[in-house]
C-alpha cells in the first residue's frame, strides 16, 4: 500500500543515516542505539519504568511528566492515523459521485411525480371551469358551440410556469411548460358532446411522454 | 478519516439542499391548494347566490336590505345566499374572505395573490372581479417559490341561469 506522506530522514549520532517515513511513529530514545538504553532495557528491575517511560513518551510526556516540545514524539503515534492512503482518497471519491449521483436523481423523481401531480390538478380544474362556463354562461358567452360546423377551434394554454432563473428569455419571468388544448365533440344523440382536454406529459429517464386525456360530458 | 468526513460532508450538503428544494415545492403545493379551496368557495357562493354585487371600493352596510348598485368590475365581490352573505376582497397581496351567518362572522385570508397577467403583458391595475359576458368572473395569480399558478373562476347565479 502506497501512503501519502512525506519523507524524513535522520542523522544518527554514529554518522550514519537513516531514512523513514514521517507518518512512521518516531523512534524512542532508547531505540536510537544508546548502550545505557539498550541495558536498562534488558533489566529486569527497571523494565516496569523503562516500559512506563515509554507510554509516557507515546502520550508526549517527557521524564517529569510535562509535555515536551519535540513534535515528533509528541504525535508520533498520532500520525498513523492522520494520513491516508491514495485508496482512500478514491474510494471517497468514488462514494462521494455515487451519493451525489443518486440524490440528485432521487431529487428529480420527486419534482417529476410532484409536477405530474400538480398538473394533473390544474388540468382538472380547468376542465371544470370549461365545463361550467359552456354549461351556464349565455349562448353568445360559451367558448365552444355544439354541433357547429365547421367544428371550433380547441382553446389552448399552459399547465405549469415556471420560474425563470435570472431571466432566461427576455423580461418574462415565468415560462410556459406543458400546453394542454380544449375541445369539444359531437355526439350524434343528445347529452352525449363532450368536452375534451388533452395535454402531454414531458419524458423523463427511459419514460417516454405520453399524452392525458380527460373527458366531462357535457348536459344537453 | 479526512476521506470520511469529505463524504459525509458533501452527502449532508446534497441533502440539506435537496430538502431545501423539497420544503418550496411542499410550500408551493400547499398554497395553490389553499388558493383552490378558496377558488371552489368563491364557485359555490357565486352559483348560489339569490344577490350579488361587484364593487371598486368598500361596499357600503346593507343591514340586512337588498345589496347597494355596484359596479360591472372591481376587487370586492359580496355574494348573498340563504345561509348569510360572503364577502371576497383584494387587497393588492392577498384575497380575504369574510363569511357571515347569523351574526357570526368567520374571516380567512389567503396569502400570495397578485392581479392577473400574461408573461408578456402585465396588468395595470386590472381588478380581479368583473361581469364580462354576462359572467361573473374572477381571475387572480398566485406566485409560489416554484412556478406562478392563474386561477379563474366562472360562475353564474342561480337568478341569471
Amino acid at each position: 500500500m502506497s501512503w501519502i506522506c512525506p519523507t524524513r530522514i535522520d542523522r544518527l549520532g554514529t554518522g550514519g543515516v537513516r531514512m523513514y517515513r514521517d507518518c512512521e511513529p518516531a523512534p524512542f530514545a532508547h531505540e536510537k542505539g544508546g548502550r545505557a538504553s539498550s541495558r536498562a532495557a534488558r533489566t529486569s528491575l527497571t523494565h516496569g519504568r523503562t516500559m512506563f517511560s515509554r507510554r509516557r513518551s507515546a502520550l508526549g510526556f517527557d521524564k517529569y511528566g510535562s509535555r515536551g516540545r519535540d513534535p515528533s514524539r509528541r504525535f508520533g503515534r498520532f500520525r498513523l492515523q492522520s494520513a491516508f492512503s491514495l485508496v482512500e482518497v478514491l474510494a471517497s471519491l468514488f462514494i462521494l459521485t455515487l451519493s451525489a449521483a443518486g440524490i440528485t436523481a432521487a431529487w428529480r423523481l420527486a419534482d417529476y411525480q410532484e409536477l405530474l401531480t400538480r398538473v394533473d390538478r390544474r388540468a382538472e380544474r380547468i376542465l371544470r371551469q370549461y365545463y361550467e362556463l359552456q354549461t351556464f354562461a349565455p349562448p353568445d358567452s360559451r367558448p365552444f358551440t355544439i354541433n357547429a360546423s365547421p367544428s371550433p377551434s380547441p382553446v389552448t394554454g399552459y399547465l405549469y410556469h415556471p420560474r425563470l432563473i435570472a431571466n432566461q428569455t427576455g423580461t418574462a419571468q415565468f415560462g410556459n411548460e406543458i400546453p394542454f388544448s380544449i375541445s369539444i365533440t359531437n355526439g350524434t344523440a343528445p347529452g352525449t358532446s363532450q368536452l375534451v382536454l388533452a395535454y402531454t406529459i414531458p419524458s423523463f429517464g427511459a419514460q417516454a411522454s405520453r399524452q392525458v386525456t380527460k373527458t366531462v360530458v357535457l348536459n344537453p | 478519516m479526512l476521506g470520511v468526513f469529505l463524504v459525509v460532508g458533501a452527502a449532508t450538503g446534497f441533502l440539506l439542499t435537496a430538502m431545501q428544494r423539497q420544503v418550496a415545492v411542499l410550500q408551493a403545493t400547499a398554497l395553490e391548494a389553499q388558493h383552490e379551496a378558496l377558488a371552489e368557495i368563491m364557485n359555490d357562493s357565486i352559483k348560489s347566490a339569490v344577490d350579488f354585487q361587484i364593487y371598486k371600493d368598500a361596499p357600503p352596510s346593507s343591514s340586512g336590505g337588498p345589496l347597494a348598485p355596484g359596479n360591472s368590475f372591481g376587487d370586492w365581490l359580496v355574494c348573498v345566499n340563504q345561509n348569510g352573505t360572503r364577502e371576497f376582497h383584494f387587497d393588492g397581496g392577498q384575497i380575504e374572505y369574510q363569511q357571515t351567518e347569523n351574526g357570526v362572522v368567520q374571516k380567512r385570508v389567503f396569502p400570495g395573490a397578485a392581479r392577473s397577467s400574461s408573461n408578456d403583458q402585465p396588468t395595470n391595475g386590472q381588478p380581479i372581479f368583473n361581469s364580462n359576458l354576462g359572467v361573473v368572473q374572477a381571475q387572480w395569480d398566485v406566485t409560489t417559490t416554484v412556478d406562478q399558478v392563474p386561477f379563474n373562476v366562472f360562475g353564474v347565479p342561480l337568478q341569471m341561469q
